[in-house]
């Protein structure tokens, strides 16, 4: 047996006779398990992820899904548990002096010790995989598997498939250990190289995902730990594969001078203090002895405490990181709002809103507005011309003007203006603006009305919301429906909140629930607001249903429960004035939006009344969320924004936005399904 | 061939900083010593065992141990030597014997086989099975000693290899340095205790703040400390007499019936030759003046230390 072999072979029975060499296996193959408790229990499943949604096909696709997601922080931590303190802890313990004064060189010593390390990473995966593959096949059945490419994979294959998978996986693994070994021989502190090299590893992933990192991305290690992709495809892409080869092998390589030229250094723990030379007092045979620094750093109880609160804050970060680096199309401080309301923390972002809305609430009275924010294809000044061409008597019908609730008049107020120019006749998205309430005469409401016979409306959902979307779609507007798009628009309250459903094209992504107010499409091409009867599948004949709350409209009247905070919904309740926006129908069948700052659930409803809704449902509310964006130019070049938002762009649902919304189209041909391509 | 020697380090300095832990030492152990070297706490040599192992890289200077230096050769410098410092350290997880044979892995040649052997030397054999970690300290230090004989070392370096013992183990350590060096091997020990070096070394150096204050046989240490004699005699007037002529006499002062006078051994053996022929009875002829003891603490204390030490390094030299 070589030497570094007899190293090698020593390393792994120390790591054997330590019981943290457990912690990491055992939680490496728990996880495994409860993930399939978890999928068991519940319904929904990691539908986003690659191989996530065939998880209850077969026992094979666990394993795959588990590396997925251990690649974040749980496989970075079990290997620095390791690598990070293989060679701090002998440092620490000065056995490293023990065995360095022996017959084997430090290269050896160290080559053992890599060797050790690495090997007990791959066990880690191994052991996961195994557990994984067993405990899901248990469950699910040992069958054939789906690739990526969406092609049949023989069990046999997909073994196969697994195994190789592991192999790439473990090499930004390895150079994580090799960035461990390097922290433990320099800084020779356990929990320094622990910490350092999770960090290293998180980091790799925060600057994979910041933006204007794109050219650099796929030389991070976080970027390798997707590489094996490239084998579930048919044809097998191995682009990815080699790239993390060589990428992989740079790393170690790279570490491999520092780690020579400090291995020396690194051998004598307690020579880094100097004693110093301090005179003694010695007095008789019994010396007193001066109290003698010791050089090796210990783990202080300070330490042990530092350590496990970020050992134990390393989650709540890691979730925070990753959800700050998930694409969206939220400003940062928008989403990390978002984040602690979605991780048990939304009763202390309602009574922060609570606070500050009930401190920062409309203004009674104060000086009278005097003009409007212009709306619409008018310029401001121009009295407008109602849209009537008599071309077409069929289209001839155009809403009322909003009759003003406040005297004088501003200018323009409650006239609608065309937003594009006529199709079939008129212009069939018009926009107006009026003064809702004569006590808070700042408040200013901005209303839409889309003719129901010359528009279709679309859903679509977005990046994150409904949950479960399938498909998902492009999250925007698809690119070959924007030559006949008029007119975009904010949706409800995310799923978590709104209890309602969420349909396309025949599939509930979220169930319907009978007795909610949904906005729903036929396919006839008739929209309607209505309460939901049905079932929790759509029947046939809907194109589409969103829901959010109870109407609050209904036959013309405001529901009579909207002073009853408990039913609509968890955040804010009714009684709070935010920026909140809804949705309803004229007794035509023809789409109202509004959308208004300040207003409860009761005055929006009265808004929507008063623009001429006979049902409607309340939409999204606060600051960021009401978006009505309008396209006067085909191809949707130059779009506007009706209610000024300043948290969204224009170009909000051009481009993937995190939450559903609603298109509305220019109604061409047959109207009897979204269209998604 | 001549061999060379075990131990020989040249102007050995380390600095950390500011701090000058060890300041041109120079070291020599010839074969077959056992070498005490002596000083108290923090006067460096811990780290010059260090720089000797190789375990750190001394910031001038060099050592050969055999010939050959750790820094250049690497392991294979310290092929015949063994030892440790600072306590011998082992896997606290594992079994002693289970250490052992981890060492006996890191050594090149037939340590394996010297296992059963060297455990019955320090009488651990019927706890080799246990944890380390459930050792006492004695026992860890015995079990030291027997790491290092697994390499049938022809040099020995320990570094104060008793503290920490209680007195039982300390006579027990002692008699089993004694013995390794009666069967030929060479030791270098570090010690802060003078009766430690004094019952085992036949050579010493002194070393306070860094720097050497003394080397040499154990023997011309001692000659440097005893150069008072006390006598006493049956006709104190007559032998006061004899003495103030005596040649060779120095320092002669007499009170209370005794006479103290410092001399080398020649002049007092001619003064006993001529107290009798003056018909004088020595009663009594003592030499007493500083110990040992008196002596380390001169050598390694403060600044009268240091003028101590600067007089006696001419007379060492």
């Amino acid at each position: 047996m070589s030497a570094v072999a007899k190293v090698y072979k020593w390393e792994l029975i120390k790591l054997t006779a330590q019981k943290r060499t457990y912690l990491g296996l055992g939680a490496a193959m728990l996880v495994p398990v409860a993930f399939v408790v978890a999928l068991s229990l519940q319904k929904g499943g990691p539908n986003d992820i690659p191989l996530g949604r065939y998880i209850r096909d077969t026992g094979l696709a666990l394993p795959f899904v588990v590396l997925f997601f251990m690649s974040f922080w749980a496989f970075p931590l079990i290997t620095a548990l390791v690598a990070g303190d293989i060679v701090a802890a002998e440092s620490h313990n000065g056995t490293l002096k023990t065995i360095l004064t022996r017959s084997r060189d430090r290269g050896q010593v160290f080559a053992g010790k890599v060797l050790a390390a690495l090997t007990y990473t791959v066990t880690v995966v191994v052991a996961m995989a195994v557990v994984g593959l067993a405990a899901a096949s248990v469950k699910w059945g040992f069958k054939p598997l789906t690739s990526l490419s969406g092609t049949r994979i023989a069990t046999g294959h997909g073994v196969a498939l697994l195994l190789g998978s592991i192999a790439v996986y473990i090499l930004p693994l390895a150079g994580i250990a090799c960035f461990g070994l390097l922290l433990s021989t320099v800084t020779r502190n356990s929990a320094a190289s622990v910490v350092g090299t999770l960090m290293f590893a998180l980091l790799m992933q925060l600057l994979g995902a910041l933006p204007g990192t794109e050219p650099i991305q796929p030389y991070l290690l976080s970027t390798q730990f997707s590489a094996w992709h490239g084998l579930l495809r048919t044809p097998a892409d191995w682009v990815p594969i080699v790239r993390a080869v060589w990428v992989c092998a740079l790393y170690v390589v790279l570490r491999s001078p520092v780690r020579t030229s400090s291995s020396c250094a690194a051998t004598s723990p307690g020579s880094r203090r100097p004693v110093a030379p301090v005179p003694t007092a010695v007095s008789g045979p019994e010396v007193t002895l001066p109290r003698r620094r010791n050089g090796c750093p210990r783990l202080t109880g300070r330490r042990l405490a530092a350590l496990a609160a970020v050992l134990l804050l390393a989650p709540v970060l890691y979730s925070y990181v990753t959800t700050m680096i998930q694409p969206s199309s939220l400003p940062l401080g928008v989403r990390t709002v978002e984040w602690i309301r979605a991780n048990h923390g939304a009763w202390i972002v309602d009574e922060a809103e609570r606070f500050w809305y009930s401190h920062n609430g409309p203004r009674a009275g104060g000086p009278q507005l005097t003009a409007l924010p212009t709306v619409g294809l008018v310029a401001p000044g121009t009295p407008s011309r109602p849209a009537r061409p008599p071309a077409r008597p069929h289209a001839d019908y155009a809403p009322a003007p909003i009759r003003p609730l406040i005297r004088p008049a501003l200018p323009e107020e409650g006239r609608w203006q065309p937003t594009s120019p006529p199709f079939r006749g008129s212009a069939p998205v018009l926009v107006t603006t009026y003064r809702t309430d004569p006590t808070y005469p700042q408040i200013v409401a901005f209303v839409a009305w889309f003719d129901h016979t010359r528009t279709q409306l679309a859903l679509y959902p977005g990046r994150y919301e409904p949950p479960n979307a399938l498909p998902r779609g492009p999250m925007e507007v698809p690119s070959d429906q924007r030559w006949r798009l008029l007119a975009t628009f904010n949706s409800g309250f995310t799923f978590r909140d709104g209890h309602g459903g969420f349909a396309v094209n025949g599939r509930a992504a979220t169930p319907l629930v009978a007795g909610i107010g949904t906005v729903v499409v036929y396919r006839s091409g008739r929209v309607d607001v209505v309460r939901w009867h049905g079932g929790s599948a759509p029947p046939r004949r809907i194109v589409l249903a969103r829901q959010n709350l109870p109407l609050i409209v209904a036959g013309g009247r405001p529901n009579p429960n909207l002073s009853d905070s408990a039913v609509w919904g968890q955040t804010l309740g009714n009684a709070i004035r935010v920026w909140r926006s809804g949705v309803g129908v004229d007794r035509r069948g023809n789409l109202i939006y509004a959308a208004a700052n300040y207003q409860t659930v009761g005055t929006l409803a009265r808004i929507l009344i008063h623009a001429g809704a006979v049902r409607a449902v309340e939409l999204d509310i606060n600051a960021e969320w009401p978006s009505l964006i309008t396209y006067p130019r085909s191809g949707a070049r130059d779009p506007v924004k009706i209610v000024p938002n300043s948290m969204q762009s224009a170009t909000r649902y051009l481009v993937p936005d995190d939450r559903d919304f609603f298109a509305v189209y220019k109604r061409v041909g047959a109207a009897s399904a979204v269209p998604f391509r | 061939m001549t061999e060379a020697v075990p131990v020989e380090a040249r102007r050995l300095v380390k600095r950390y900083g500011e701090i000058v832990a060890v300041d041109e030492v120079d070291l020599t152990v010839e074969p077959g010593d056992v070498f005490g070297y002596l000083g108290p706490n923090g006067a460096g040599k811990t780290t010059s065992l260090r720089m000797m192992l190789g375990l750190i890289r001394p910031s001038g200077g060099s050592v050969a141990l055999f010939g050959r230096d750790p820094l250049v050769d690497g392991a294979r410098a310290l092929s015949g030597v063994a030892g440790f410092v600072e306590g011998p350290r082992f896997y606290p997880y594992l079994s002693g014997r289970r250490n052992l044979r981890l060492l006996a892995d890191f050594d090149d040649g037939g340590s394996r086989a010297r296992i059963e052997e060297v455990l019955e030397l320090v009488e651990l054999r019927d706890r080799a099975k246990d944890r380390v970690g459930g050792y006492s300290h004695g026992m860890r230090q015995r079990l030291g000693i027997a790491a290092s004989l697994l390499r049938d070392p022809r040099l020995l370096l320990l570094d104060e290899p008793t503290t920490g013992l209680d007195p039982a183990g300390m006579r027990d350590m002692r008699e089993l340095v004694k013995r390794l060096a009666g069967e030929g091997i060479t030791v270098l020990l570090s010690s802060h205790l003078l009766s430690e070096v004094e019952e085992l070394c036949n050579r010493v150096a002194i070393i306070r703040s860094g720097r050497i204050v003394f080397q040499g046989p154990l023997a011309d240490l001692m000659a440097t400390a005893s150069t008072g004699y006390r006598l006493q005699t049956t006709d104190h007037e007559r032998a006061r007499a004899v003495c103030t002529v005596q040649p060779g006499l120095r320092d002669v002062g007499a009170e209370d019936g005794v006479i103290r006078f410092a001399a080398d051994e020649g002049a007092v053996a001619a003064l006993t030759i001529a107290l009798g022929e003056a018909g004088v009875g020595i009663t009594a002829l003592i030499p007493e003046g500083a110990s040992l003891e008196e002596l380390f603490l001169g050598l390694t204390e403060g600044d009268r230390g240091a003028e101590e030490s600067t007089a006696l390094e001419q007379t060492a030299a």
